[in-house]
């Protein structure tokens, strides 16, 4: 009876952390909408700060951050968002949107790094696990079916290509790991032409434009890629985005 | 003695300075000549010594033109030391008179860097004649027939280029400077009016008339002093030798040659007046200028339920693109939808849509609309007003739902948008996911759990071959087919021996050492003998000998057919010796 009474107990904690996890959510959207905007950023970020990782508290945290005025902290967390949900249209759009306010320019992406950017990590080590378990499904079945043996393999070439482009996919994101995103944080930065304090500046960076480091940093200087340009910043005027 | 040993250390200390010097190296900017006129041109040289370094880049400077002409290497040897000069050479013409500075800019060598700067002073000569006809023969003039504008009211501003007929240009004209820096709405775009012939004070003159659109976003004096250049083409000056690698002045057959002059313009000063705040309508547009207003409403009978279109057009001259649409009174009587900017298809109008429903039959007339603006003939703002306008709505025979969709006009090609922002929030999700974004790839479980499939499946692979691989062959089936065969034969010699039926007995031994070695060396029945047996189990001959003649012995013979234990160990020979085989290679 004493453990019955445990394993309920514990149940109805569990319940009650998952509501008050939708309390909190409930306020903050109320809070947004009555217009209290920094309240309501406030709330997202007890929520982010619980560990909750997901890309509605991340998009709806650069919401608040957007009308409260703050567009670094915007475009940051939109990107994040981004990251955790790469097709939403909604979050593209609003990307995009306070880039534009924020006079920053979008990451430029080649067609490829869009296509491999359809997915997160986890989607493609999904993608890559199905196709797996079904080519080895396949080459079991073949073995012992040979009247559809010829089928089975010839399902079995359609499936390896899915898992070598779920391959790639994966490559291609943990390749982002090497070369991660940055966001410019102070008002106005330039990018130089070396690692130095008086070296001649290449290009100015405005607040919030996001950025990707292109090799190991040295000392306190990262060099970046922005707009299709290269040049080195000071790692106090920048913040990491991804990952 | 101790003079020359002196004189002999002094040399050579001398020479390792000398050449320890050499190692450190110099830059020199210099122009020459620091003054000149305003037809005349300067070099400018950058010298690298005992270094190397590429050419400098000078940043553009306003009323001078400098143009690259190229480098050249010089080496000394004075007193056994050797030094070397990297020159880089720059042609400067000046386009007006004043004084210059070139630089800083930074010279990064081999050794060091050091900031350079020079001075440059260009004078217009007094009496020069040559640049008093050419002020005769080109200028420009800026006007404008509006002089006293309202804010956002467009007003042109019109420059005529005048030059002589008969003067050379190679038609290029770039207007830079000398406009305001701020309170304009936009960039001045000049477009070519005219292409025309004047005389004046007896001589023609070739006109160019470009013309601008002016807004202002503020109210007060806005002075306009374009500065025009244009290249007039001359004959080749022989005021200087420039080099041969001058493309204009090298020409050693003295023919023409192209050179910028910045035109003498006149200031043009207009007075920008605020729009007054005194007797402003409350439902004012912010629309300036000389405008009209039109409305259409259509259709005129509709059902409850049913839209009806409100057209508003706005034409004339004035700024047009700041005008806010007019607002339509509200009633419970129709529902109204936001207005919607729609593309005008004739030039200097704008045009916008509002929906509105009505939502009973009560309603006869849709309320009378007006549109205030500045005008800015009359001095004094114009309400323009429209209806009210007669509408006749039906009741529904059968009273259905309303259905009011958000966006009731048709979303037509090239509609405006009037504003934008961002999207709204996301709703709660469904799962809480409680985990940071990064974590391990491939822990030992998943590399396990990826190895374990293949691993079996080539397992069963290769079991699967094994098996096909022994079914398949005919020798090897013979061969696995042996024992078996045997051991039913020698059941049954079991069976006869208890039964005590000698014959039958050595019967089935024959058929088990016939049905065991046929089989089990992949030959007919009938070829088995002692002599094959014994071929193919040579450490085994003796046995294979005895047991065979036995077997026969006892079948064939009429004697005896042997006590019960001699015919048990007769059959523990065979099945030893049947054994042994199976256990053999072979």
């Amino acid at each position: 009876m004493n453990r019955y009474l445990i394993v309920l107990a514990g149940l109805l904690c569990l319940s009650l952390h998952t509501f008050a996890q939708h309390d909190i959510f409930a306020q903050a959207e109320a809070a947004y909408v009555s217009g209290d905007f920094s309240g309501s950023a406030a709330l997202f970020e007890t929520l982010l700060n619980q560990g909750f990782n997901q890309a509605e508290l991340h998009y709806n945290l650069a919401n608040a951050r957007f009308k409260s005025g703050d567009l670094l902290a915007a475009v940051e967390h939109y990107r994040r968002a981004w990251y955790l949900a790469p097709r939403d249209p909604d979050i593209r759009a609003n990307l995009r949107f306070a880039l534009e306010e924020a006079g920053a320019a979008a990451p430029p992406a080649s067609r490829m790094e869009s296509w491999f950017h359809l997915l997160t990590l986890r989607e493609w080590m999904q993608v890559a696990i199905l196709a797996y378990s079904l080519l080895m499904l396949l080459l079991f079945m073949a073995l012992f079916l040979r009247r559809i043996r010829r089928f089975l393999l010839q399902g079995g070439w359609i499936l390896l290509l899915s898992i070598l482009a779920a391959s790639l996919g994966i490559w291609f994101t943990l390749q982002l790991k090497e070369r991660p995103e940055w966001i410019v944080t102070a008002q106005k930065t330039s990018a130089c032409f070396a690692p130095m304090a008086d070296s001649i500046t290449h290009f100015e960076l405005p607040q919030a434009a996001l950025v990707r480091q292109t090799r190991p940093p040295h000392s306190q200087w990262v060099e970046v890629e922005y707009d299709h340009r290269r040049g080195w910043v000071a790692l106090t005027d920048i913040k990491p985005v991804y990952p | 003695m101790a003079g020359c040993f002196q004189v002999r250390r002094l040399r050579v200390t001398g020479s390792l300075l000398l050449a320890f010097s050499s190692f450190a190296g110099e830059v020199h900017i210099r122009i020459e000549p620091q003054l000149i006129s305003l037809l005349d041109r300067a070099v400018m040289t950058v010298e690298f010594i005992d270094t190397k370094a590429n050419r400098i880049e000078f940043p553009p400077i306003d009323g001078l033109l400098i143009q690259y002409q190229g480098q050249r290497s010089e080496t000394r040897i004075v007193n056994f030391k050797s030094s070397s000069k990297v020159i880089h050479r720059y042609l400067i013409t000046p386009k007006r008179s004043g004084d210059f500075t070139i630089g800083p800019v930074t010279a990064a060598f081999k050794g060091g860097r050091k900031k350079l700067q020079a001075a440059l002073r260009v004078i217009k000569p007094v009496g020069d004649q040559e640049v008093q006809q050419i002020e005769k023969r080109l200028y420009a003039r800026v006007e404008s027939e509006n002089q006293e504008p309202y804010v956002q009211e467009p007003f042109p501003i019109k420059l005529h280029i005048f030059v002589l007929d008969g003067v050379q240009t190679d038609g290029r004209i770039s207007i830079s400077g000398g406009l305001p820096e701020s309170g304009l709405d936009g960039d001045l775009k000049w477009k070519i009016d005219a292409q025309t012939q004047r005389e004046i004070n007896g001589l023609l003159f070739n006109v160019t008339t470009l013309s601008a659109t002016v807004k202002t976003l503020t109210a007060g004096t806005f002075t306009f002093q374009p500065q025009v250049q244009v290249n007039l083409i001359v004959p080749r000056q022989n005021r200087r030798f420039y080099g041969f690698s001058d493309k204009f002045f090298g020409d050693l057959f003295g023919r023409q040659e192209s050179r910028p002059i910045m035109l003498d313009c006149n200031r043009l000063a207009v007075a920008v007046q605020p729009v007054p705040l005194q007797g402003r309508p409350v439902d004012f547009t912010g629309g300036v200028g000389v405008l009209d207003f039109k409305v259409e409403v259509g259709p005129q009978s509709v059902q409850v339920g049913e839209p009806i279109t409100i057209r508003m057009q706005i034409s004339g001259e004035g700024n047009l693109d700041k005008i806010i649409p007019p607002a339509w009174a509200t009633n419970t009587a129709y529902k109204l939808y936001d207005v919607h900017a729609v593309e005008a298809e004739q030039p200097g109008t704008i045009e916008f849509e509002q929906v509105l429903i009505p939502v009973t039959a009560a309603l006869t007339n849709l309320p009378s609309i007006s549109f205030s603006y500045f005008n800015t003939l009359s001095h004094d703002f114009l309400t323009l007003k429209h209806g009210p306008f007669p509408v006749t709505i039906k009741q529904t025979a059968q009273p259905s739902a309303l259905i009011v969709s958000s966006t009731p006009g048709a979303h037509r090609a090239g509609t405006h948008l009037v504003g934008r922002d961002i999207v709204h929030l996301k709703p709660m999700p469904t799962t809480w996911k409680n985990q940071p974004p990064g974590g391990r790839i491939f822990s030992p479980q998943t590399i396990a759990l990826i190895g374990t499939p293949p691993t079996l499946l080539a397992l069963t692979a290769l079991l699967l071959a094994r098996r096909n691989a022994r079914t398949n062959h005919t020798v090897r089936r013979r061969r696995q087919r042996a024992h078996r065969q045997a051991s039913a034969q020698l059941q049954r010699a079991r069976k006869y021996l208890k039964k005590k039926e000698p014959a039958l007995f050595y019967e089935a031994l024959w058929k088990a050492i016939t049905a065991y070695f046929s089989q089990r060396l992949n030959l007919a029945p009938g070829e088995i003998s002692a002599a094959c047996v014994k071929r193919h189990f040579p450490h085994r001959a003796e046995p294979i000998e005895a047991l065979f003649q036995a077997v026969e012995y006892r079948r064939f013979g009429t004697a005896e057919k042997g006590r019960p234990a001699e015919m048990k160990k007769l059959l523990h020979e065979i099945v030893d010796l049947l054994k042994q085989c199976e256990r053999s290679d072979r």
